[in-house]
């Protein structure tokens, strides 16, 4: 009974400390629903939410990927830095994808070689952060003849946000719960050993996620730019900690095989609503850390609690 | 048909399989047996493809292969059923069943209605009505065992070795589970079937292959041969067997069981162990003998009944607990649980009484201890180059010395032992029986936990037969391996 509770509970949890949240700020100030923090919430969970894509299904394979926020700060540096050099948003768009996606495969490439996903991408996290620094010295603003690039912070509501993400995460949810390659994901989590004896290539497979991961992160770095609307090397500095956070607050298990991809979006809407209500009430941000540390741990405690089997 | 040729694999350079020959033909149910540590699992795993970097040759359908990966096993049609190995408990039983070969639909999606009716058609072929979205983690033993097999039918294999697959189920799930094998082989597939219970080989088999010590001891049709052979051979010639034991006097009672259970099969257990006594308790997997030997030391609590020591009611409430009274560990992985591989032996041999090595209670100095860590390695003939040298380089009679030596230094009264001799050399295996003889002739005792029959008639005072979480037979003094042997498969 507890049990069923408990699953009910944990499938709906998410709505429902949601919807408090949306309350509660909208007792305590009738102005905190407006179409502006709407679309604030929208906007972050768009750009922050691509880092959290990728981070789930690694921590589902029972990994970590330290990088995306210095990838997503990286990403950030060079698409404005790569739109001046090549005069062409495009260009420096595919260019910065392909940087994120290279990080990636240098983070699977070592994992697979057998260091712990920990410290492969701490290593990938410092590289990635060094560039930054460095092609980064100051923020750089996106010229103002390639404005249309900014279409994150200008457009009102926000219709691109919402279909990338949207499109993102939908896909990405029907891959790892009725796509071959995504359910391996899985079963790498839950028994990596398993899964090789019954003849799959779980490299392969980790080079995919780790990859994505990357890319993934990229793409939520050039977004960060186009709603920032400069270059900036601090941008989502910290930023693997609130996806990491995400995907644990979503269901996911750091010991392997479990979580979604959906979940842990939500989970992101929820963070970031969080935030936007502490900073629409003129709270401190350290309180915003108070509340995210009990999150994780009532998360991490939920699960050990009603881990099923 | 699959033809193996002088197949070998060794670890750490003992042969775990020593130029091994079997061929398995379509149709038919072969049959291997051995002691726990004989080879057959390694065979297995050479055939699954686990073990790439076997030698020898394998021949499937007369075309030489090499059984690289699992993968290329299974592209030939070879699967194993391991109980519980290659199973993800947290996905379905038909997510399971499917994994590596999923059915798509459109050449993208997971087919679920289809995978779901395929895989409820296997369930039924097997007689198991459950739902295939159940999560495996919640699964019986049979259950899973089917579902096991269910996937290696599904992948199309033609040969199926199961291995150890009856070892955990009751009478009526193993007499289904033959029965099923009987179909199987009526439909052509070609079986490996590793047991422990050479009855099993007159229900099914066509032909009975016994290892022992990783070499083939015999090779007939069972339609050739009795029960009394097989026995016979796996308990190996009788000019191998010797009796190491040393006679020396018995003391006053160590430790009293009394009624101790741990869980609802391990129950009511008495036992009595004197100072100067070994005792080993024999039993295949899954007998409980690892749960007892871990809940005397503390690992796992016990549920109910009393434990006495030296006279006092003894509780451990922890491995330290225990530490502290007197009790010593070896466990049975020793790679696993045993060995801190990196470690210098020193530093290894004085892990359970780290305290010892320090200066002013505070710095681990490793040259401390040094002459009494010199001494005893001279006592129990541990072969090494320098104290500071890494455990992982010796081989796995000496990696045992410096486990047993942890236990030593302690000085402690009791050691409770695990596989005391798995997978090292005989040479080796003297030497343990040597350290034996020595600590109880100075009033210490050995409780030790074994699969292997041999083992135990080497060196034990007392042999006792456990069977589904009881002791159920008593032997002293010297014994018959042929006897214990028919013990343990019931047939005593």
């Amino acid at each position: 009974m507890l049990h069923q509770l408990g699953k009910i509970f944990s499938d709906f949890s998410l709505f429902f400390f949601l919807v408090i949240i949306v309350v509660a700020g909208q007792l305590s100030n009738p102005l905190f629903l407006s179409p502006a923090t709407i679309y604030t919430i929208i906007r972050g969970t768009a750009c922050l939410g691509f880092l959290a894509l990728g981070e789930v299904l690694v921590i589902i394979s029972r990994g970590i990927d330290l990088s995306v926020g210095q990838i997503a700060c990286l990403s950030s540096v060079i698409v404005v830095y790569f739109m001046i050099m090549f005069q062409s948003p495009l260009i420096a768009i595919v260019l910065t994808l392909l940087m994120g996606l290279g990080f990636g495969v240098l983070s699977g490439t070592l994992v697979n070689i057998g260091i712990p996903p920990f410290l492969a991408t701490l290593g990938t996290m410092w590289i990635a952060q060094g560039l930054a620094e460095y092609l980064g010295v100051k923020p750089t603003p996106v010229p103002s003849h390639f404005s249309s690039f900014n279409i994150i912070s200008f457009e009102t509501p926000p219709v691109t946000a919402i279909i990338l993400i949207l499109i993102s995460v939908i896909s990405l949810e029907i891959l790892a719960t009725k796509v071959p390659i995504g359910r391996y994901i899985y079963y790498v989590g839950g028994n990596e050993y398993g899964t090789y004896i019954s003849g799959v290539d779980v490299k392969l497979i980790k080079y995919i996620i780790y990859s994505f991961s990357g890319f993934s992160a990229s793409i939520g770095g050039i977004l960060l730019t186009s709603w920032t609307t400069s270059g900036y090397k601090w941008v989502a500095l910290g930023q693997e900690f609130t996806a990491i956070a995400a995907s644990v607050i979503g269901g996911a298990s750091l010991a392997g095989g479990e979580g979604r991809v959906f979940k842990t979006i939500i989970a992101m809407v929820l963070l970031i609503t969080i935030s936007s209500l502490y900073t629409f009430l003129g709270l401190p941000p350290t309180l915003f850390f108070l509340t995210e540390g009990f999150l994780i741990l009532g998360a991490a405690l939920f699960q050990i609690k009603f881990r099923r089997g | 048909m699959i033809v193996a040729q002088n197949i070998s694999k060794s670890f750490f350079g003992v042969y775990a399989l020593k130029n091994f020959s079997l061929e398995l033909k379509d149709g038919q149910v072969c049959c291997l047996l051995g002691e726990n540590g004989s080879g057959k699992s390694t065979f297995v795993k050479v055939l699954s493809g686990i073990f790439p970097d076997y030698k020898g040759e394998i021949y499937i359908n007369g075309k030489l292969v090499r059984l690289s990966s699992p993968k290329v096993a299974r592209d030939y049609g070879i699967a194993a059923v391991h109980q519980t190995l290659d199973l993800v408990p947290q996905a379905s039983i038909m997510e399971n069943i499917f994994l590596g070969s999923e059915r798509k639909k459109h050449k993208i999606f997971i087919d679920r209605q289809e995978v779901k009716r395929i895989t409820k058609e296997l369930l039924s072929y097997f007689n198991l009505e459950l739902d295939p979205e159940k999560p495996v983690a919640e699964l019986t033993t049979w259950q899973k065992v089917i579902v096991a097999m269910a996937k290696a039918i599904s992948k199309g294999c033609h040969t199926l070795l199961i291995d150890e697959a009856t070892t955990p189920l009751s009478i009526v799930e193993k007499r289904l589970l033959l029965s099923l094998i009987r179909e199987l082989k009526e439909k052509n597939y070609s079986i490996l079937f590793v047991t422990h219970y050479p009855e099993e080989v007159f229900e099914i088999g066509d032909e009975v292959v016994v290892l022992r010590d990783g070499e083939k001891v015999m090779h007939a049709k069972v339609s050739e041969t009795d029960l009394q052979m097989i026995v016979k051979a796996i308990a190996g010639k009788k000019a191998d067997r010797k009796y190491y034991r040393q006679k020396v006097e018995v003391g006053k009672e160590l430790l009293i069981l009394k009624n101790v259970s741990i869980n609802h099969i391990i129950k009511d257990i008495n036992l009595e162990i004197r100072e100067g006594e070994i005792v080993y308790i024999v039993g295949l997997p899954d007998s409980g003998k690892e749960q007892l030997a871990r809940a005397i030391f503390g690992l796992i609590p016990i549920r109910s009944g009393e434990m006495y020591l030296n006279g006092y009611k003894y509780n451990p409430k922890n491995t330290n607990d225990a530490v502290k009274h007197g009790v010593g560990f070896v466990p049975g992985d020793r790679e696993a649980e045993g060995i801190f591989p990196i470690r210098p032996i020193l530093e290894n041999s004085y892990i359970s009484r780290i305290n010892s090595l320090t200066t002013r209670n505070l710095y681990i100095n490793l040259n401390k201890n040094i002459t009494e860590f010199a001494s005893m390695a001279r006592i129990i003939k541990l072969v090494y180059k320098s104290p500071s040298e890494e455990v992982r380089f010796l081989s796995g009679g000496n990696k045992q010395k410096v486990v047993l030596m942890r236990s030593l230094l302690t000085k402690c009264k009791l050691i409770v032992c695990e596989q005391p001799t798995a997978g090292i050399d005989v040479g080796s295996k003297v030497e343990i029986y040597s350290i034996f003889n020595e600590f109880t002739e100075n009033g210490g005792a050995v409780l030790a936990v074994t699969g292997e029959a041999g083992d135990a008639t080497s060196i034990a005072d007392r042999i006792l037969i456990m069977k589904e979480g009881k002791i159920f037979k008593e032997f002293v003094g010297p014994t018959d391996p042929e006897q214990v042997i028919r013990n343990l498969i019931g047939l005593g």
